[in-house]
């Protein structure tokens, strides 16, 4: 019973990915501009996230360490200061997005603006981190993501072309729209393979007192965690590619596509919709505002972690309230929470080979990890996935510029 | 020992295990004809600031003299470290120390403390 609990931060680590604003704007347009053509990168990304995961779970629960305390510690403050500024600017932009997000389901839901939502959104999830604890965050979310299944339930009623779909699970190029094609890509591939999964999965490890004895739950919470937000991730596409792409619709904006769930569902498809969406980017923003406090924190050595109150912690609930206070601005501002997000996934790919070519390093440390240091394949994972981070984040500026249209 | 490896940005905890911040610098004592001794374990951000840049030091000496005069470098004789491990334990306790952790006590008294549910 007690590792099925620990699913719930597989579960809550995988929102963040795939379950937030850009990952639902990304997989909706993904399916509706090319139908199953752009799954393999979700595929790709799933793989890369899992093995991430399960290394910097691995890390918390052999030494009681995060990957960024490892990280300060192995290449010193000049290095540290870099990923951490870069990732702090990336979590403030993505969790922008997220208020965003919410306060534009909650648009959908009652009719009412998006900047009339922001600020309430905003103190919403500033009150959850405040008053609640790790284990209420982390269970409450998972338990209510569990309603984003309603796009499986969806993607098997409208009978997809099973062998089509899977076909398109290994990569391939296109020549027409090559240049949008490869920008959704590093876009979905972005947005899943995110540095903030990656430090906060090691944070929640830490919080939950994993244990040595703990690592074969370890493997499977990052493999099932990240397999089911990439079935949910798969199934908007498959959805999108079934009812927006016949009818002609892009998806450019959320408000094109908010019907889409109406087809497979006529009653409850706009309620599943805007709900969906909601618990998604109130999810990933808990998760986002948790992860500036944490990568804070564990560089300057303060204490750290949810479950205590925000008085012990006052340097720790100062991150995430200031990160909060700023993070509805852009929906104040009217700024449209699906182009913000695109941007910040773009800044995202950039950030991404500085936070994990270190596990290179610290993934092989001794001290940290005793006998459980990684393996040659596990190595050789990690050194694909840091290729594959610089490529995206070489690729990513220029596509942004020739390929957002 | 090895300084850099095994002592520099480690994590420094007290005797109670809460975190004291991370060694930020070290401070050795040049002396003729003998090697070098370490006298200090320096822990603040401006010090951090230092080994970043000279520039981003200068602004942070600015900025906390003017805004935030509680953040102080708080410097440890290597006599107190008890420990060495992933983390360095040293032998205080911050709590009943008011020379340590003041930024910390000062923003949950004043600020973080003063929030309704902010106490237990």
């Amino acid at each position: 019973m007690k590792n099925i609990s620990k699913i719930g931060l597989g579960i809550l680590t995988s929102i963040g990915g795939y379950l937030e604003v850009g990952s639902i704007g990304t997989a909706l347009q993904a399916g509706a501009q090319f139908r199953y053509g752009l799954l393999w990168a979700l595929a790709v990304g799933t793989v890369c996230i899992a093995v991430l995961t399960e290394m910097t779970g691995r890390l918390a629960a052999v030494s009681q360490h995060t990957v960024v305390d490892a990280m300060r510690k192995r290449f010193g403050v000049a290095f540290q200061i870099w990923p951490l500024a870069t990732q702090v600017v990336v979590d403030l932009f993505v969790l922008a997005s997220e208020i965003g997000g919410a306060a534009l389901a909650l648009q959908f839901a009652t009719g009412v603006s998006i900047r009339v939502w922001a600020i309430p959104t905003a103190l919403l999830v500033w009150a959850l981190l405040w008053f609640g604890t790790f284990a209420t965050i982390e269970n409450g979310v998972a338990l209510l993501g569990l309603i984003t299944l309603c796009f499986v339930v969806a993607a098997v009623t409208l009978g997809p072309d099973w062998h089509d779909a899977a076909r398109n699970l290994l990569p391939h190029t296109r020549s027409d729209h090559a240049a949008h094609y490869a920008y959704l890509a590093v876009g979905i591939l972005g947005a899943t393979i995110s540095p903030y999964l990656v430090t906060f999965y090691s944070s929640g490890g830490v919080e939950e007192h994993w244990k040595a004895k703990d690592l074969t739950p370890n493997r499977l919470v990052a493999a099932l965690g990240m397999s089911f937000g990439a079935l949910v991730a798969m199934a908007v596409v498959v959805v999108a590619a079934l009812v927006l792409a016949p009818r002609g619709i892009r998806a450019d904006t959320y408000q094109e596509a908010a019907f889409v769930l109406t087809i497979p569902f006529p009653r409850w498809g706009w309620t599943l919709f805007w709900m969906s969406l909601f618990i998604g980017c109130v999810g990933a923003a808990l998760e986002l505002a948790l992860d500036a406090s944490y990568i804070v924190a564990q560089s300057f050595g303060w204490d750290w972690g949810e479950s205590q109150r925000p008085a012990e912690e006052a340097r720790f609930a100062m991150v995430y309230t200031l990160g909060l206070a700023v993070a509805p601005i852009p929906a104040l501002a009217g700024i449209d929470p699906l182009k913000l997000t695109m941007f910040s996934m773009a800044l995202t790919v950039v950030v991404l080979p500085i936070v994990v070519a270190p596990l290179l390093v610290i993934m092989n440390d001794k001290q940290y990890l005793k006998s459980h240091t990684n393996g040659v394949a596990s190595n050789v994972a990690v050194a694909a996935i840091v290729a594959l981070a610089f490529l995206l984040a070489a690729v990513a500026i220029p596509l942004q510029i020739v390929g957002a249209g | 020992m090895d300084l850099v490896r095994d002592l520099l940005d480690v994590q420094l905890v007290d005797r109670e295990g809460q975190g004291l911040g991370r060694v930020d610098g070290l401070v050795l004592r040049l002396r003729e004809g003998a090697p070098p001794r370490l006298v200090a374990l320096d822990v603040g951000a401006a010090v951090a600031a230092r080994r970043v840049h000279p520039r981003v030091a200068a602004v942070l000496r600015w900025f906390t003299r003017r805004v935030l005069p509680s953040v102080r470098t708080v410097r440890y004789a290597p006599a107190l470290i008890r420990d060495v491990g992933i983390d360095v334990e040293l032998d205080v306790v911050a709590s009943d120390d008011p020379r340590l952790l003041r930024f910390e006590k000062w923003l949950s008294r004043h600020v973080i403390g003063k929030i309704p549910g902010g106490r237990a």
